[in-house]
This record gives C-alpha cells, structure tokens and sequence, in this order.
C-alpha cells in the first residue's frame, strides 16, 4: 500500500523544521509549495470539483500551536470510554465512503505536525505523576499508521511510551503498515487496534484500505511480536445478509490471531451527523444505507432506532463470544440501557467503561 | 465595460419581444401589482435596453417593466437597443449588477443566479466576482446544492420563493425526477402544509426511495398517500395522516412504541398540568413526566414526596 501525494505544502513556521526535511526527501515527486503561494493553492483546492479527494494527494506540514493531547469529542448523553487523542495531524489519505472526518473538518488536505518534540515533551509532562491510568490513541482525527512511512512518529512514540507507567498508547489502522513497529520490543503497554467490517463493506466503503486480509496477516505479526491488539468493528452498517457477513470477519478474526493477545473489541453501529450524508453524497453519489431508518439520537446525530442496535450487538457479541468467552467488549457512544440489553453488562458511567478497559493492562 | 455607447433609443413594439427568453434573466418571485401600478401612474420612467436575436427581440434589462407593460396593454414603449453584440457572459453581466441590488434576497433567486453565474462563468470568476454580492461562500458544498436548486423548474423555484419549501426540500427536489417533485410539491400545496412539515414528507419520501431502491412514485408511501389524498377528509387531518404514514414506513420499530407509549399512556386519567413524554426516539425505555405546579407550595409538597430522605451528615 503506498499513497499518492502530489503536493506538499510547507507553512512558514515549519521550513526549518529536520522533519520537513526528512518528508520532502521521502517524496522526491512530490510538489513542494511554500509561502504565499499556499494561499493561491488552497483556493484553488476549495474551488475544485472535490476538493476533500485532491486534498487527500496534498500533505500540509506545519506546526501545531494548541494542545497535543485532547479528550476524545464524545457527548455527555451516552457512556464514553474516556479515551484521549495524541493529535499528531488531521485527515486521511484512504477514502472511507461513510467517514466522518469528511464533515468534521473544513480544511481537506492532510496535515502533519512537524513540532515532534514539543509534542513528545508536552505530553510526557501531561503524563507524569498521574494517579489514574490512562488510555491515549492517536488515529482519531487521522489514521495512525497512514503516514508513518514518511514521519516515523510510530517509532519516536514506541520510544517515549516505554519509559511511562500508568498508561497505554493505541495506535488504529486500516492499514498495513506495522514494519516500523517490529522493530521495538513492545512493553504491555502499547496496542495496535485494526479497524474491521464485514467483507462487502470493507471492498466497497473504504476505499484505499488494506484488505481485511492484509489486516489480519499483520494484526497476527504483531501479536507475534508482543503487541496487545485490538479490533473495532466501527462502524457497523447493518445491509443485507449482515449477520453471516459480520461472523465471517469475526471467525477471520479467531482464526488468524491467538485471543489472549486481544485487548478489547469494540462496537458501534454507524451514526452520522446531517452534514456528512449530504457531502458523503455529494462525492460519491447516492449511497443507500445512509437512507435507513436513522433517526436523531440523544446526540443529534442520525442513529438507527435502538433495539435495531442492540440486536446488531448481541449478535456480534455472542458471535465474539463463541470463540473468547472473556472478550472485553465495549461499546462506543452508547447508553447503559444498550450496554446492559446487548452486553448484559451495568455500565452506568464513563468513568466505570474506562476503568474496564484499563483493566486489560492489569490481567 | 463601454455598452451605452453601442446603445440606440427606439420606440419597441412589446409584441416583438420574447419575454420567455432567459438568457439574461435575474428572476425576482415577486408579484408585478405595485410597479403595474407605477407603470398606470407615471409611465415606464427608465426604459428597457433589448436586444436583437433571430429577428425577435429578447430583454437584458426590464423584463418585468416589458412584462408588467404587457399586462396592462401597453403595446409599444420606448426602450434602448444594443446595436453592437457582445457576448453572454458581458450581457449577463450588464444584467446582473443592474438589478442584483434591487432583487429581494431570497433562495431561488440566489440559487437560480448561481447556476447560471456557474454555467457562464470559470468557478473561480463565478465565485470571486460575483458570489459576494450574492451572499453566498466562495468555498463549501453550499455552492454545488444552490446550483442543483437552481437548475430546478420554475414552479419549484416559485415555492421556494414564496417560503412554502424551504432549501433542504428544494435540495431533494434536485435530485428527484420531474414526476416524482411534481407529485411531492402537489401533496405540500393541497394540504397547505407548512414548510417544516413540507420538509419532513420530502425527506421521508426521499430517503424510503432512496433506500429500497424503487422510484418515489412506484413505493409503498405513493399509494398510501395518494389514497390518503383521495378522502373527505379536512385537510389538516390529511396532513397529520401523511405525516404518520411516512413516518411509520420510515421508522416502523419507533412507529410502533409510540402507539405501544400512547396506549400506556391512555390508561390514567391525566390533568392537563401532568405530561409524559418519551426520550428522544425511545433511545432510554423511561419516560419523562412533566408536572406544572399553580405555586411553590404545590411543587414543595410535590418535591417532598420524590425526594430522597437526607442523610444526618448532610442535614
């Protein structure tokens, strides 16, 4: 898997930077853009016919000027997990039809933070003396792996975390890029979540993707390697024979890895906020299970109708079960009737969903 | 740009004129009464520049004047002619500025200009020059949706001028075929619905189309309404029957909880200060009921009762 960057545009505060140096010998094709001339090329790309797809063939280095580590943007209204997100950049080079980052940021192209040390130093100090545990990931608002041929942040972060108790760092792919991560010898600490779906889904909704295969050949090298995994079945799009779909991948799931290296396995059905069935539609044309009974949720966004999602859950969990009765299994963004209806399980607050997934680092 | 200069001043015989051709139209929705009335008062004060096309002439500027003229009978008035041909775009242009300050701002006219402005001009022109004066970002998807309402029919722009459908609706419309808007716009205007409620039956039609991948005519939702249609009924009650019939297509499990909920509900003989309401799409199976007190006095003893007794370390 490689992708195509066509242009790289380098903001002022970052020409110096030794990792602008390093990304722009890596893409000797590439265009480099510096300077006013940046602002000729973004109102050119926001002018184009889709400009989120050209924006995924431009790479923006810069320097981020506010915090490193964010909580994870859940809502009040149902159980979060309390993940926080290393922002090491935003956007993604694959293409996911249903991906929600099309309608959460309003800059298209792909961003990188050049300021690797001061990343690195801010968060080691977030870290120090914490009495709690805490679970950090960094494929929030990009994926975490999709530009780790050209930072090598993956390495640099493996470096720093080894050295920090009390925590754990995800790093969440739809791709295959895990070489880098082989060469560390991984402390319990460190989880390699691999995004998963049913087969149809992934061939045709997440464009530029590993294949599932792929996925599940490196998610095996890594546990080999040490490394705790993780798989997250989000989002789930209920269509046609979605249940024998849905086992296919969760017996590809048992077959490929050992189930003592898997950490957790989350869920959640697809949601969406209003916009992004609008632009999703705008770039790829109709695509019809955004026009499923989704209704407004308790968060405003369009989810489908409750005891449709649990029933979805406790399939794949009995499913997950059948083969690793003690999976941790959770839920993203759902309340303590679902948890309890789908995963016969009393999950009242975030702070006792985070306390449950720290617990893998604990058994 | 020099166009007064290849202008000359001609006494134009209205019936010569195409007042259909929309080459250069900035259309306004508005009715013609007031500047008919102006027209009997004090005559065309400003005359209309034409144009010569295939021997009819065809208006730039002053279509409603023509138009408003033709209404009350006048059959000639002076006007100025363009003598010398420039091209579309520069007599759009001449168009555009003359009346985009005059033309009440609404979404059709908005739309309909950013179509056109689109179809003649370079996106980036289109959106530098003339999108500010429009109101309307240079960037975003909000672009592409006004230029897909904008290529809609003037019946439809019509109804969105006139505020019977709102933007989303006419965004849906967009990408509906003619039969299926026309049947969608015929059922709001019957009904008399209001714009909300317009937009909620669109999106319902739209989105059980869209999903089961049969034509908004052919569905199951067509038929129930059109039968639906076809009763005696008072229209307000038509339209509440509309509504849950599509509503109850689209979301048939939420659909039938909130029967399930009424008919709970219906058991107790409640006053009209007590409400029970659902949570938001049955998302929590509780229900939140809602007691308006006439005093404090009522509400305390009321909070007396659903309070938790305080511990002896808190009181």
């Amino acid at each position: 898997m490689n992708f195509k960057i066509d242009e790289i545009w380098v903001e002022s505060d970052a020409l110096e930077a030794p990792l602008t140096e390093k990304v722009i010998g890596r893409l000797p094709h590439a265009k480099v853009v510096v300077g006013s001339d940046i602002i000729k090329k973004k109102a050119e790309l926001l002018l184009s016919k889709d400009p989120i797809s050209r924006g995924k063939r431009i790479l923006k280095l810069l320097q981020h000027k506010g915090a490193f580590l964010k909580k994870c943007p859940g809502t009040n209204e149902y159980v979060c997990c309390g993940l926080e997100i290393l922002h090491t950049g935003q956007g993604c080079p694959m293409d996911c039809r249903y991906c929600a980052l099309q309608a959460y940021f309003n800059r298209p192209t792909l961003e990188m933070f050049i300021n690797t040390d001061e990343m690195i130093e801010s968060f080691k100090t977030a870290l120090t003396d914490q009495q709690r545990f805490r679970r950090i990931c960094t494929g929030e608002f990009t994926d975490s792996l999709a530009l780790d041929p050209l930072s090598g942040l993956s390495a640099l972060l493996l470096d720093t975390f080894s050295g920090i108790q009390n925590v754990s760092l995800e790093f969440k792919t739809k791709t295959d890029f895990i070489e880098p991560l082989l060469n560390f010898r991984p402390m319990g600490n460190i989880v390699l979540g691999f995004s998963m779906n049913a087969p149809q889904i992934t061939l045709t909704e997440e464009l530029k993707t590993a294949s599932l295969k792929r996925r599940l050949e490196k998610a095996k090298l890594a546990s080999e390697h040490g490394y705790k995994l993780g798989f997250h079945f989000d989002p789930i799009i209920p269509l046609g024979d979605w249940r024998t779909a849905y086992k296919q991948t969760v017996d590809s799931i048992f077959r490929s890895v050992d189930s003592e290296s898997i950490a957790w396995i989350s869920m959640g059905v697809l949601r969406f906020t209003p916009d992004l069935k609008e632009i999703a539609t705008q770039r790829f044309g109709a695509i019809n299970y955004f026009h499923d009974g989704f209704a407004r949720g308790l968060d405003g966004k369009s989810r489908l109708e409750v005891d449709r999602r649990i029933s979805i859950y406790r399939y794949i969990a009995t499913q997950i079960r059948s083969h690793f009765k003690d999976a941790r299994i959770y839920l993203c963004m759902e309340s303590p009737h679902v948890w309890e209806e789908a995963l016969d399980t009393r999950m009242e607050t975030d702070e006792q969903l985070a306390d449950y997934l720290s617990a893998a680092f604990r058994s | 740009m020099d166009w007064r200069s290849r202008t000359q001043l001609i006494t134009l015989d209205i019936s010569q004129v195409d007042l259909s051709d929309k080459d250069y139209l900035i259309p306004s929705y508005s009715p013609l009464t007031r500047l008919e009335s102006s027209i009997s008062a004090v005559g065309i004060l400003n005359p209309p520049l034409v144009m010569m096309q295939d021997r009819v002439y065809v208006p730039i500027l002053g279509r409603r004047r023509l138009q408003a003229a033709v209404n009350l009978g006048i059959s000639s008035v002076s006007a100025g002619e363009m003598m010398s041909s420039l091209d579309d775009r520069s007599l759009f242009e001449i168009a555009f500025w003359d009346n985009i300050d005059n033309r009440p701002a609404n979404p059709a006219t908005t739309a309909y200009l950013v179509k056109r402005l689109l179809d003649l001009f370079e996106k980036r022109t289109a959106a530098e020059r003339f999108f500010p004066s429009l109101g309307v970002s240079a960037f975003g998807p909000k672009i592409e949706r006004l230029r897909m309402i904008g290529g809609l029919e003037n019946v439809f722009l019509n109804a969105l001028a006139q505020g019977h459908i709102q933007e989303k609706t006419a965004f849906i419309f967009s990408k509906i075929s003619y039969e299926e808007r026309v049947f969608v716009l015929n059922v709001i205007l019957e009904l008399g619905m209001n714009s909300n409620k317009a937009a909620e039956i669109t999106s319902h039609f739209f989105d059980l189309a869209a999903f089961s991948g049969e034509a908004i005519l052919d569905g199951h939702g067509a038929k129930l309404i059109i039968d639906i249609m076809a009763t005696a009924e008072p229209n307000q009650e038509k339209t509440e029957r509309v509504r849950s019939a599509l509503f109850a297509l689209r979301f048939p499990e939420i659909a039938g909880k909130q029967i399930e909920f009424s008919n709970k509900i219906c058991k107790y003989r409640l006053t009209k200060n007590v409400q029970v309401k659902a949570h938001q799409a049955f998302e929590s199976p509780g229900a939140i009921i809602e007691v308006r007190t006439d005093s404090w006095h009522t509400a305390d003893s009321l909070l007396e009762i659903l309070s938790e007794p305080k511990s002896n370390k808190e009181s």
